[in-house]
């Protein structure tokens, strides 16, 4: 390094020439100055007036510009002139040897955009500060299965007993989720996402709207108040960004808005909702059992004091928490406090994957670099009669270095540009293709700190690949360049070696990884989810509140939307459930009391989620009835209180029994026992990736809500029959709002999203990986044999087996392809490691995937090696000795 | 590798360039001490501009002929002192000596008829 230094520095400044200029014409100035001075003093000493000899000696310089401009001609003339030759000559050589251009450019275009795009995503995603104001930390409060260690919402008591005993958090805000519709006469009516928040909300994550006004603490009622804040995006979308906004009333299904403020551009809320990102926000307001202890619903946001880390504000919720077990044993339920940092909250699993994805890319480019390296070493060898006759007639080492390091620049430079085009393409499709739920994915484009990134890797890349091979090109003697009839198989294979093995064990790596993420995907299509996703239309509806406020006309009308929806031609049940599976909104935890005795004994009480359903829910679903019998419609309002358990509910509320005919308390508030009906499957409702929770399904005409979401089984394609689902809701009431008109199967696929898109994504590093290995080892065998030609042809000419002449040569590529598997198989182990999270139903050092990664890369590099190999071997006598 | 292309077609740069060797011979000098001595050397007859002199000694500088380094003057004052190197030395030794082939082939011709 330390001779290399001055080398470099040395090489780029005379091509540059910049920091040289200034300081010449700073010379010049000083010297003209001199100049006049003494030119004046002769005119003085001649007898001049001291002014009138300044005045002449200034006249006899002349234009001081012109000096400066032909003086620096001058000296400048040989740097940049020689520049342009090289340039232009560059140029030329490129032009005459097009497969040569077109495979280094290639690479590099693909190794920079695929470096520059990689970047791009982990800037955007990961390093970028996120868009909340400064001061303390961040944090989001969830409680913590002790058992299971999942993060579940939590109460309004706990979280004003958390935040409110804890000193650490200066600041506190709960939300919870609001799935309002906009409804704004003549425009479609349109689902969104929204949250019900504390009036601190905005000022805990420390940002103003960026117009109107905030939320005012008096806004915090009991009665809600009817105001709203909007995001950028809804407002441009939806009001066309009319400034006038603020103050006037929009119109959302559950009543009348007035609209007080609109966040800005960058703000995002911090968690999605139905993978869609949060548009709207209104004060929370809470009745009496909302603010029960055991009614775990709301997400918490905190802002810590200034200095306070996570795991301080961590120790003091655990103390705080121990307390209130204490004060409240009964309201325990197994749960911790968990705080979790916003950045983990939001980039949280994915960031060790970007940096997976980024350090794939940083290795892909550098392997591009090692390749390209071989390639120019090869072509300079190739050009050794050139360079030595450029030598013989007294071009300098630094000129002839020059030459080829500005080749090998022009190569860059066009890779480079090629390479952004192609960052650009592929952030494109990145933000098209990646799952709607990847955190902060409609940020990621491609901006002028990425294009300044690409641009200085494109120079380290081009010093890598360009200048180290021209030095050392340039390096050996005018009379060592000369051609030389014979050379050794070893010759200055070290870096080609290196090249081979970093690009295998890349390659491997990368390979497992694509094929554990695959290997996943399978098994995550076999996951039995209890229910069937093929063939279901869903939507969610939302009643207007003031005509539907009763239970029985909620009964009424849904009863008459299933019984419509079942006379549709193509239909062959529909059913309506509280909330649908899949949709990530099953976090309504309640606990029961098992039994009319457990009311009173709150250790008895136990976890379950629950559904209000529908009659036809089960059916339509495809849910299994496993003992009992289904919901009827004479399981109504007026008649006994009945459940439909979830296998696992069964287990855990009768363990050893049958829980058929039993009775079961399922509202803490009520000691009024309901009976079992019967038992179905256990559901999968929150993806194949989740297990089951014991659930409890309750006549929709015993209890409902005025949201609630459409399944429709149909015999063909589902969306097809959209219009007709439409119209039939019109037709009952044209005030309901209809949204999120989808297939079943469209939520599934978002939940395996992710590993759908890792895999893709690992799979083209993969690819293109073992790709350029394959060109590296073909390169460097066939460059090998070229060079060798005579010397092999001759030997087998003279009778020798060819294996014995080109095994050497393959021996060395199969320990090489040897020493990369092993070092491959190091590096997988690490990467899949960071990956494991994103695994399902196979382990991160599965050896099959392992055994496969092995076997393809092997293959790969005995097609790309040997056939060369075999070309030389082949090669006629008479041929071999024309070589030169 | 040809490393004056273009320097060589202007016969007046090249002569120039002759001179300002040739008042180096005997000791460094400045910028303004070399047009001083090719005034009084050629009694008055060249007289160098500015705006020629330095791009020559800049570009002799380059060629290898010339070394430059700041350096006080008699008077105390910063000046750039040009002196010739090796090369330049032995440059210089042939030019003159193709040049009094020449000057004197010119004189010859130009003697023609003046008897």
């Amino acid at each position: 390094m330390r001779t290399l230094w001055p080398r470099l520095r040395a090489a780029l400044g005379r091509i540059l020439g910049l920091t040289q200029r200034a300081a010449m014409d700073r010379r010049l100035e000083e010297e003209l100055a001199f100049h006049v001075d003494m030119e004046a003093r002769r005119l003085i000493a001649l007898g001049l007036a001291p002014e009138e000899a300044r005045r002449r000696a200034a006249i006899a310089l002349g234009g001081r510009q012109v000096h400066i401009e032909a003086a620096r001609d001058a000296y400048r003339s040989r740097v940049l002139d020689d520049l342009g030759r090289d340039i232009r000559h560059g140029a030329r050589a490129l032009r005459r040897a097009p497969a040569f251009s077109l495979a280094v450019i290639g690479s590099l275009a693909v190794g920079i955009g695929a470096m520059s795009a990689a970047f791009t995503v982990t800037e955007r995603v990961i390093l970028r500060p996120l868009p909340y104001g400064a001061g303390g930390k961040l944090v989001m409060l969830w409680s913590q299965n002790r058992r299971t260690r999942q993060r579940d919402v939590i109460s309004y008591p706990d979280f004003l007993d958390w935040t409110g005993a804890s000193r650490s958090v200066a600041r506190a805000a709960a939300f919870n989720v609001w799935l309002p519709a906009l409804t704004e006469p003549g425009a479609p009516s349109e689902g969104l996402a929204g949250a019900t928040v504390g009036t601190d909300f905005f000022r805990v994550l420390g940002v103003a709207p960026a117009l109107g006004r905030d939320f005012r603490p008096d806004e915090n009622q009991f009665a809600p108040g009817p105001v709203v804040i909007l995001a950028h995006s809804l407002w441009k979308r939806r009001f066309h960004a009319d400034p006038g906004i603020i103050g006037r009333a929009i119109t959302l299904s559950s009543g009348s808005f007035t609209v007080v403020g609109v966040m800005p551009e960058e703000f995002r809320h911090p968690e999605l909702l139905l993978h869609k990102q949060v548009e709207i926000w209104r004060p929370y307001a809470f009745d009496a059992t909302a603010t029960a202890r055991q009614n775990h619903f709301l997400r918490g946001v905190a802002r810590l004091a200034p200095g306070v880390s996570t795991a301080q504000v961590q120790h003091e919720m655990d103390a705080i928490a121990a307390r209130l077990r204490l004060e409240y044993p009964a309201d325990d339920g197994g749960k911790d406090v968990a705080v979790v940092a916003i950045e983990d909250q939001i980039v949280g699993p994915t960031r060790p994957v970007l940096w997976a994805a980024l350090g794939a890319a940083v290795c892909l480019l550098l392997i591009v670099c090692g390749n390209v390296a071989t390639l120019v070493l090869a072509r300079h060898a190739g050009r050794a009669p050139e360079l030595a006759v450029r030598r013989a007639l007294g071009a300098g080492r630094a000129r002839v270095a020059r030459m080829l390091f500005v080749e090998s620049a022009l190569l860059g430079v066009v890779g480079g540009a090629v390479g952004i085009g192609l960052a650009w393409v592929a952030t494109g499709l990145l933000r098209a293709a990646a799952p709607r739920d990847l955190p902060r994915v409609d940020e990621i484009v491609v901006d002028g700190w990425v294009v300044v990134v690409t641009v200085m890797v494109t120079l380290a890349a081009a010093i890598l690949f360009g200048l180290v091979p021209a030095l050392r090109a340039s390096r050996r003697p005018p009379g060592d360049l000369l051609p030389r009839a014979t050379g050794r198989l070893t010759t200055h294979h070290r870096l080609r070696s290196a090249v081979i093995v970093a690009e295998l064990a890349l390659s491997l790596a990368l390979v497992a990884t694509a094929g554990l993420l695959g290997r996943t995907l399978l098994r995550l299509g076999a996951v039995r989810l209890g229910f069937r996703t093929d063939h279901l239309l869903t939507m969610q509806v939302s009643l207007p509140g003031r005509r539907y406020g009763a239970d029985s006309t909620r009964t009424r009308l849904y009863a008459q939307l299933t019984h419509g929806l079942e006379q549709l031609p193509g239909v062959e049940s529909a059913g309506i459930t509280s909330s649908l599976p899949l949709s990530g909104l099953n976090d309504i935890s309640f606990m029961i009391p098992v039994t009319p005795n457990a009311v009173r004994d709150r250790a008895r009480w136990r976890d379950a989620g629950f559904r209000f359903v529908s009659p036809g829910y089960r059916g339509t679903i495809g849910l299994r009835l496993v003992a009992g019998r289904d919901f009827e419609p004479g399981d109504s309002a007026g008649s006994a209180g009945v459940v439909l358990l979830s296998a696992r509910a069964a287990l855990a509320f009768f363990p050893g029994e049958n829980p058929v005919g039993r009775t079961l308390v399922v509202d803490p508030d009520s000691v009024q026992g309901v009976r079992v009906a019967g038992v179905v499957d256990d559901a999968r409702d929150g993806g194949p990736m989740t297990d089951p929770i014991p659930t409890f399904y309750v006549p929709l005409a015993q209890g409902s809500w005025g949201n609630a979401a459409v399944v429709v089984r149909t015999t063909d394609a589902p969306m097809g029959h959209e219009r007709d689902v439409r119209s039939v809701l019109a037709s009952l009431d044209p005030s309901i709002v209809a949204t999120d008109l989808q297939p079943l199967s469209t939520l599934e696929s978002a939940l395996t999203a992710r590993q759908r898109f890792y895999g893709l994504l690992f799979a083209a590093f993969a690819a293109v990986a073992v790709l350029l290995s394959a060109l590296g080892i073909y390169g460097v065998v066939a460059y090998v044999v070229t060079q060798q030609r005579r010397e092999i042809g001759l030997r087998i000419a003279l009778g020798a087996d060819p294996w014995r002449v080109l095994g050497p040569l393959l021996g060395r590529v199969a320990t090489l392809t040897a020493l990369g598997i092993a070092c491959g198989l190091l590096g997988a182990a690490a990467v899949t490691r960071v990956l494991s999270g994103l695994l399902y139903g196979v382990r991160a050092d599965d050896p099959a995937t392992f055994g496969i990664a092995v076997s393809v890369l092997a293959l790969v590099a005995l097609a790309a090696g040997v056939p060369p190999a075999l070309r030389a071997a082949r090669t006629p006598p008479a041929a071999a000795l024309r070589v030169e | 590798m040809v490393r004056d292309s273009g320097e060589r077609d202007d016969l007046l740069q090249g002569t120039l360039d002759l001179l300002v060797l040739k008042t180096l011979q005997l000791e460094p000098m400045h910028g303004w001490g070399i047009s001083e001595r090719l005034r009084q050397w050629s009694q008055d007859v060249i007289t160098v501009n500015q705006g020629s002199l330095y791009p020559a000694l800049y570009r002799l500088e380059r060629q290898g002929f010339v070394s430059s380094e700041w350096k006080t003057t008699e008077s105390h004052r910063r000046a750039r002192y040009y002196a010739l190197t090796a090369t330049g030395r032995r440059h210089l030794t042939s030019a003159l000596k193709t040049w009094e082939r020449v000057s004197r082939a010119v004189n010859l011709v130009m003697a023609v008829g003046r008897t």
